[in-house]
């Protein structure tokens, strides 16, 4: 069902990105890739959100079906992490005229592609499952209270982007354009969800495949 | 005879390791004052069981609860109700054999410690080995010094781990000996042992483990037949206990007898601050001598700074679960928090000796005319180094528990402290003459990371220990 819905929305998406949004006149055709960008980001930030809380949820219960939650969402977010990063180098060469420009939103989402790594390595050099599933957990937990310093670090220290083009709720684009940053965040949310599934049930199928020896 | 106040329940207790089921719904109870052998093929899962009766591990289902309370949830008089004797001494073996009694006195409560040593030396014949640092005793006096950590306090459940292992007749026939003392006392003794000679010098009950279940629970000598419990109590069962300490007095505890550690064997700041003088000097040539405006050269600072704190944090944490000193201190009725606070603080006060001597090589090789503001500099030092060895403190715990063992430090800790990096950074390079500005929230940027980090670790370090 949320493979069919994808597939959907990507499709509705990729139309509104290409043909309803319109273009922009300073940046060129190059800014529709703010779109996915856009979209990327959030879905980077809501895994490692889950993460989060799947790994609060482990270490009160013990159930590793938490765990599972946690590291299907950690790889998901890895993908989602190194496109908003490639698709913002693509934007940011057009733009900027170079594709990495040290700035804090950007380096930011370097240092959460660079968390998802650790916690991705973390896992692969621990063999034992549950012991895995704790430290990924601690792990999970602490890194995630580095999230708010990449939501605030526009604020706090001057930056080479542009300014938030979405501002308490007033718009500084046309309403096409809104509206298809907005699907592209819906789209790509039903996206991650589709994934992290799917990571979840091969991971749930490995685990019964374990458990009655035929791994 | 029996009472309740020192009854262990273990109640449908099952562990797993991931995919590995090691024990499975055991039930048995042990009243006050039994002597039990605890038996069973290798891999049975007896010394897991008897983990899990310290409290070194957690079940995976059911519980071990002591006079009706569960483990898990024991306040620190319960908990020291319980010894444990396991393979391994948990012994410091750069301390001497005093000074690993005086510690282990000290995080139980144990008023009076010379008093208390002095009585187990009666026992025991520890004066021979007291004064001998503990790594270079013999197995058979290694054992009489773990013999004496876990009765200092008096445990009214004293548990063994194949005691007998290693040891020469005279000395299996003085354990022998002092186990029936504590079992004629009222205490409960519970060993595990492969050897069958062994059930005929003492246990009255054999409990047999085999596959992870229970497949015998027996009465070997009826109760008539026992001796009785003599209305005395032996002067090494009766040291004076007061209230432990609690989170900031273990803290300390452990943190000075971390210190104690690097004064004698000075393996943390040697290492550690020699290899950041290496780096610093290496990098030095990347940068223009006295661009200390630039950025660059207190760049370099905070590399040499963050690699020592990673090496020494990582010894640290490291020298620890290599002589499974931390399960002695697990089995302490302190607050688990307290471990990482003692380690952090002694990282601390050790990394303080090591900045000095950074920055100094800094201004020496990199800082070239450039006017310090000297008290700035030193506040920006504390606040940032503060940061990392939080941090490092961690995950370093982590760290020793995976397959790449410390070098996984540096993997966990450099994304997580890139924001304190940047931070401190932008504020050495204006305490060096740089151009001022925004000081206020880069202090509140460093203050607040340090503070978010200190709260996370202190909350779940007792995870990253536990088993």
């Amino acid at each position: 069902m949320l493979g069919i819905a994808t597939t959907v929305l990507m499709a509705v998406f990729a139309y509104m990105c290409f043909f309803y949004a319109p273009e922009d006149v300073a940046q060129g055709p190059v800014q529709r890739v703010f779109y996915p960008h856009v979209g990327s980001a959030w879905v980077a930030a809501l895994a490692f959100f889950v993460v989060f809380l799947a790994s609060i949820a482990y270490l009160a219960t013990r159930d590793l079906k938490w765990d599972a939650w946690a590291s299907a969402s950690a790889e998901v977010g890895l993908l989602f992490t190194s496109g908003t990063l490639v698709l913002g180098m693509i934007w940011g060469k057009s733009f900027w005229g170079t594709y990495w420009a040290w700035d804090p939103r950007l380096t930011s989402v370097l240092v959460l592609w660079l968390l998802y790594l650790a916690y991705t390595a973390l896992r692969a050099y621990v063999v034992e499952p549950t012991r895995r599933a704790r430290f990924s957990s601690v792990l999970g937990i602490v890194a995630f209270l580095d999230v708010p310093i990449i939501y605030f670090s526009v604020k706090w220290w001057r930056t080479q982007h542009p300014s938030l083009v979405i501002e308490r709720g007033k718009a500084h684009m046309p309403p096409e354009m809104l509206q298809t940053l907005l699907f592209g965040v819906l789209t790509f949310t039903v996206f991650y969800l589709y994934l992290a599934g799917m990571r979840m049930r091969m991971q749930r199928l490995e685990r019964q495949a374990r458990l009655e020896g035929k791994l | 005879m029996s009472s309740p106040a020192s009854r262990l329940v273990v109640e449908g207790v099952g562990k797993d390791f991931g995919y590995h089921h090691v024990l499975r719904d055991v039930h048995f109870t042990v009243e006050e004052g039994e002597y039990i052998a605890l038996m069973g093929s290798n891999g049975a899962g007896k010394t897991t069981l008897l983990r899990m009766i310290a409290g070194l591990s957690r079940p995976s289902s059911g519980s071990v609860s002591i006079a009706g309370v569960d483990l898990r949830r024991a306040g620190p008089g319960l908990r020291r109700r319980i010894g444990f004797v396991s393979h391994e001494s948990l012994l410091y073996p750069e301390l001497t054999g005093r000074e690993n009694l005086e510690f282990h006195a000290g995080l139980f409560g144990v008023e009076n410690v010379d008093a208390a040593i002095e009585s187990l030396d009666e026992l025991l014949d520890l004066a021979p080995i007291l004064d001998r640092q503990a790594g270079v005793l013999s197995r058979g006096n290694r054992q009489r010094l773990t013999l004496a950590r876990a009765l200092l306090h008096a445990p009214r459940v004293l548990l063994l781990d194949e005691p007998f292992t290693g040891l020469d007749e005279e000395s299996s026939n003085r354990l022998l000996r002092i186990l029936q003392t504590l079992v004629d006392s009222g205490r409960t003794v519970i060993m595990t042992t492969h050897d069958r000679a062994i059930l005929e010098a003492g246990p009255r009950r054999l409990v047999r483990i085999e596959g992870g279940t229970l497949h015998e629970d027996r009465v070997l000598v009826p109760a008539e037949q026992a001796h009785e419990v003599v209305d005395y109590t032996p002067a090494f069962l009766s040291p004076t206990l007061t209230m432990p300490p609690k989170l900031i007095g273990s803290a300390f505890a452990i943190a000075r007898k971390d210190l104690r550690i690097e004064a004698r064997t000075r393996d943390v700041v040697g290492s550690a601050g020699l290899f950041a003088i290496c780096v610093l000097i290496t990098m030095s040539f990347t940068s223009p001598p006295g661009e200390t405006a630039s950025g660059m050269a207190t760049g370099v600072l905070w590399i040499s700074l963050l690699f020592a704190t990673l090496l020494g944090v990582g010894r640290t944490m490291g020298r620890e679960q290599a002589d499974r000193g931390i399960e002695g201190l697990l089995l302490a009725p302190t607050p688990k928090s307290a471990i990482f606070l003692g380690k952090a603080i002694a990282s601390l006060v050790l990394m303080a000796f090591v900045s000095v001597a950074i920055v100094v090589m800094f201004i020496i090789f990199m800082a070239g005319n450039a006017s310090i503001d000297f008290p700035a500099l030193i506040g920006v030092l504390a606040i940032g180094t503060t940061g990392l060895v939080i941090v490092s403190t961690l995950f370093s715990g982590i760290a020793v528990g995976t397959r790449l063992g410390e070098s996984m430090l540096q993997l966990l800790v450099m994304p997580v402290v890139i924001p304190l990096m940047v931070g401190s950074v932008e504020l050495t390079r204006q305490t060096l003459g740089g151009e001022v500005g925004g000081v206020g929230t880069w202090l509140a940027i460093l203050g607040g990371f340090d503070i978010v980090m200190l709260l996370a670790s202190l909350a779940t370090f007792v995870f990253v220990i536990e088993e």
